[in-house]
């Protein structure tokens, strides 16, 4: 059983399944299977009877082949199609169990992309299992390719630059040589060596050869004559004297080894074997970032998009539940601050209607009357404002101006007295368009508006017998006079005693005349009407 | 080929998450009625409070109202300014003026009284009927202040509010201007008054 925190990996080594199960960072246990139909069928008895938690595959078969090659630099569908007719020449019967990686770019020529083609030359060999993986409904995440992730043991080596060929052994058959440039996998390959599973001590003469034979090749095909070559061996306790014994280093070949148990310390891992290195890889491919798998068909992880998406909606159930929690939260803290401020004013609510009732209710009616008492103290206020525009206050005006020594003798005769009022509606817009003429109508006691006196005032001067221009002067003087006054708002004429206007008619007989006839029409004479607008008193 | 097919896991998950999804839905929902519900409440009452609240401010200012305007309100009354005109009053104070004066000739006529159309009045003064008697008075007398005299008696003694809307005055004796003066002379200017009398009452849609 698989319990939660647990995980585990299929490493298959091509004559051979085995199930590396892992407590967080401790191997809990490991199972085998063989490739016949006895481990099938084992394999099976096992997956059916575990939790089907998901799973990956990592591959370290001999069946797998690594090609390197340039593609003119293109991007999006023009590179698929082009790493697709390369797969297509090389690969053609491997078509779902291929993989391909760009690896930069050439510095010099057309700067074509450098790629990494890889292949799993026989997949049904790897299909057997999967077919039973899927029988069981175990979902898959992905497909690995031990070479292609033992770069990651690069850094923990410290071989992350320059030629380096990473040699370890997953089983005592066969020997792993991964050849890197910069840290970038070049190639790849796996030997098979005749040691005994029993006694795997002496493992440096059997890989000895393969190395040297591996190294010649890389030399020749990469031409690296004068370039040193970093060997970096992954080795057992037991195999550790043997492989320092057998690699010695010299000028063009560094040989380092490395022992699997001060990795997996380094590593922080425990409850390894440190027979072979087949853990510490798998180790490595369950922790890598990332998702993508390098084989296998859409088809084949189905369950495990899956489990992702059942994995997903189980996760979103639960952002649901703590958003909707905290919703909840919020509305029920806000709904109970409403009833706690509702249960506030309706006390508020009781003490004012308590007050009302204690001290106003009784007056209600009396109050009701109250506005309507101002409005009559405003408006008789208004009025007795208005009225004390009177014809007395005109008149004892208008003796004070006629006063004036500048006037000379002059008799009033009659004055029709009225008030008029400014238009507020017009002076309104008069004071947005100062050209527009004030108008004034009929006054509205009750009014606030600008009250003024109109008066006609029918008066005569005395006159000179056939002197016109002297009429003409003096009721210039009397006009220009009172209408140099500040209470005086404008005077016009509306008759003259000698009628120069344009406008209007004239009509006189010149003749002798006695002195008697002339005192006559001195008195008679001279009658004029002017119509004086005059403001009202300053303390209206 | 292969054939798609949701498993089973993913259908648990899928209802699962549905279920979940409805049922807090169906909660949060709840909560937010229940907030809403006292939200409204509290609103309402809200309302009812600031309600109660003017209530008083109304009041109060209603009694400062009738604090400050009681007795010149009653003093308007009492002048017959509000309520209904005093005419005799009007007719009294003529008499009294033209005897004490010894005005050859007062003759007066009031006309009836009219309502003044709302629209010529201002909007605040909405809830006051205001009514109008036009008096006209012709007068003749021997000096100017005989008609002062008048126009002040009937504003200051009589029982009412009048304004003077318009007066005519004419010289009859043009020698009075050289300083001439009959021994018997009595009626030396004349002159034709309009005076309006205002009496205010409570509108009946006021």
């Amino acid at each position: 059983m698989i319990g939660s925190g647990m995980k585990r990996i299929f490493y298959f080594s091509g004559h051979r399944m085995t199930v590396f199960h892992w407590n967080r960072k401790t191997l809990s246990g490991a199972c085998s299977f063989e490739s016949n139909v006895e481990g099938y069928d084992k394999f099976k008895q096992y997956l059916e009877s575990s939790e089907k938690a998901t799973t990956c595959m990592m591959l370290d078969v001999i069946e797998e082949d690594f090609r390197k090659d340039v593609i003119p630099h293109v991007y999006g569908k023009d590179r698929k199609a082009v790493i697709s007719r390369l797969m297509d020449r090389y690969f053609r019967s491997s078509r779902q169990y291929t993989y391909s990686e760009i690896q930069g770019r050439q510095k010099q020529g057309r700067k074509d992309d450098e790629v990494l083609l890889a292949a799993i030359t026989n997949p049904e060999l790897v299909r057997a299992w999967i077919r039973i993986i899927e029988e069981c409904d175990v979902p898959l995440s992905g497909i690995l390719s031990l070479p292609l992730v033992s770069k990651t043991i690069l850094p923990i080596i410290g071989a992350k630059k320059g030629y380096v060929l990473l040699v370890s052994q997953q089983v005592n058959s066969n020997l792993r040589q991964t050849f890197f440039k910069d840290g970038k996998m070049v190639s790849s390959r796996q030997s098979v060596i005749n040691q005994d599973a029993e006694n795997i001590s002496n493992i440096g003469q059997y890989a000895r050869p393969e190395v040297e034979r591996t190294i010649t090749f890389i030399r020749s095909q990469f031409q690296l004559e004068d370039d040193v070559i970093n060997v970096h061996l992954l080795g057992s306790d037991a195999q550790i004297d043997s492989l320092e014994s057998t690699f010695l280093s010299d000028l063009s070949n560094i040989y380092q080894v490395h022992r699997i148990k001060d990795l997996n310390h380094k590593l922080g891992i425990t409850g390894l074997p440190d027979r072979f290195a087949d853990g510490l890889f798998a180790w490595l491919a369950l922790n890598r970032s990332g998702m993508t798998g390098h084989y296998g068909r859409k088809q084949e992880f189905v369950r495990f998009y899956y489990a992702l998406a059942s994995n997903a909606l189980y996760a979103s159930s639960v952002i649901v539940i703590l958003v909707s929690l905290l919703l909840i939260e919020s509305n029920i803290s806000d709904g109970i601050s409403y009833i706690e401020s509702t249960n506030l004013l309706q006390k508020r609510t009781a003490e004012f209607r308590r007050v009302y009732n204690e001290k106003y209710q009784a007056y209600e009616e009396l109050f009701s009357n109250a506005k309507l008492m101002d409005m009559a103290v405003g408006m008789v206020e208004q009025i007795e404002t208005n009225s004390q525009i009177t014809p007395l206050d005109f008149m004892l005006a208008l003796s004070k101006l006629v006063s004036n020594p500048q006037i000379g003798r002059i008799y009033i005769d009659k004055i029709e007295w009225s008030t008029r009022q400014m238009d507020e509606t017009n002076r309104t817009r008069s004071r947005k368009k100062p050209d527009v003429e004030v108008k004034y109508k009929p006054t509205n006691v009750t009014s606030s508006s600008e009250v003024q006196h109109v008066a006609i005032v029918t008066g005569r001067i005395p006159v000179t017998s056939n002197n016109y221009r002297e009429s003409v002067n003096r009721i210039n003087n009397i006009i220009t006079t009172l209408n140099s006054s500040d209470r005086v708002e404008n005077v016009s004429a509306i008759n003259l005693p000698v009628e120069v206007r344009p406008e209007k008619k004239f009509a006189s007989e010149t003749r002798a005349l006695s002195d008697s006839e002339k005192d006559e029409q001195s008195n008679k004479g001279g009658q004029f009407s002017l119509k004086v607008v005059m403001k009202a008193p300053e303390h209206v | 080929m292969y054939k798609f097919s949701i498993n089973q896991e993913l259908k648990k998950a899928l209802v699962f998450f549905a279920i979940i999804l409805l049922s807090m839905i169906s909660m949060v929902t709840v909560s937010e009625i229940y907030k809403s519900n006292a939200n409204d409440k509290n609103a309402r009452t809200v309302g009812e409070m600031r309600s109660w609240r003017n209530k008083i401010e109304v009041a109060n200012r209603n009694n400062q109202m009738l604090v400050q305007h009681e007795d010149t309100f009653k003093k308007l009354k009492d002048k017959f300014v509000i309520g209904d005109e005093n005419r005799l009053s009007w007719v009294e104070v003529v008499q009294k003026v033209a005897d004490s004066r010894r005005i050859a000739s007062v003759k007066y006529n009031i006309a009836s009284q009219v309502l003044l159309d709302k629209n010529s009045l201002d909007k605040k003064y909405a809830g006051i009927d205001v009514f109008k008697s036009v008096m006209s008075l012709e007068m003749k007398f021997i000096h100017e202040g005989d008609l002062f005299v008048m126009l002040n008696a009937l504003r200051d003694e009589a029982k009412g509010l009048v304004a003077v809307d318009k007066c005519d005055v004419e010289l009859i004796n043009k020698n009075v201007n050289d300083g001439i003066i009959g021994e018997n002379i009595t009626d030396n200017m004349r002159a034709y008054c309009e005076l309006s009398w205002y009496t205010l009452k409570k509108s009946d849609n006021g």
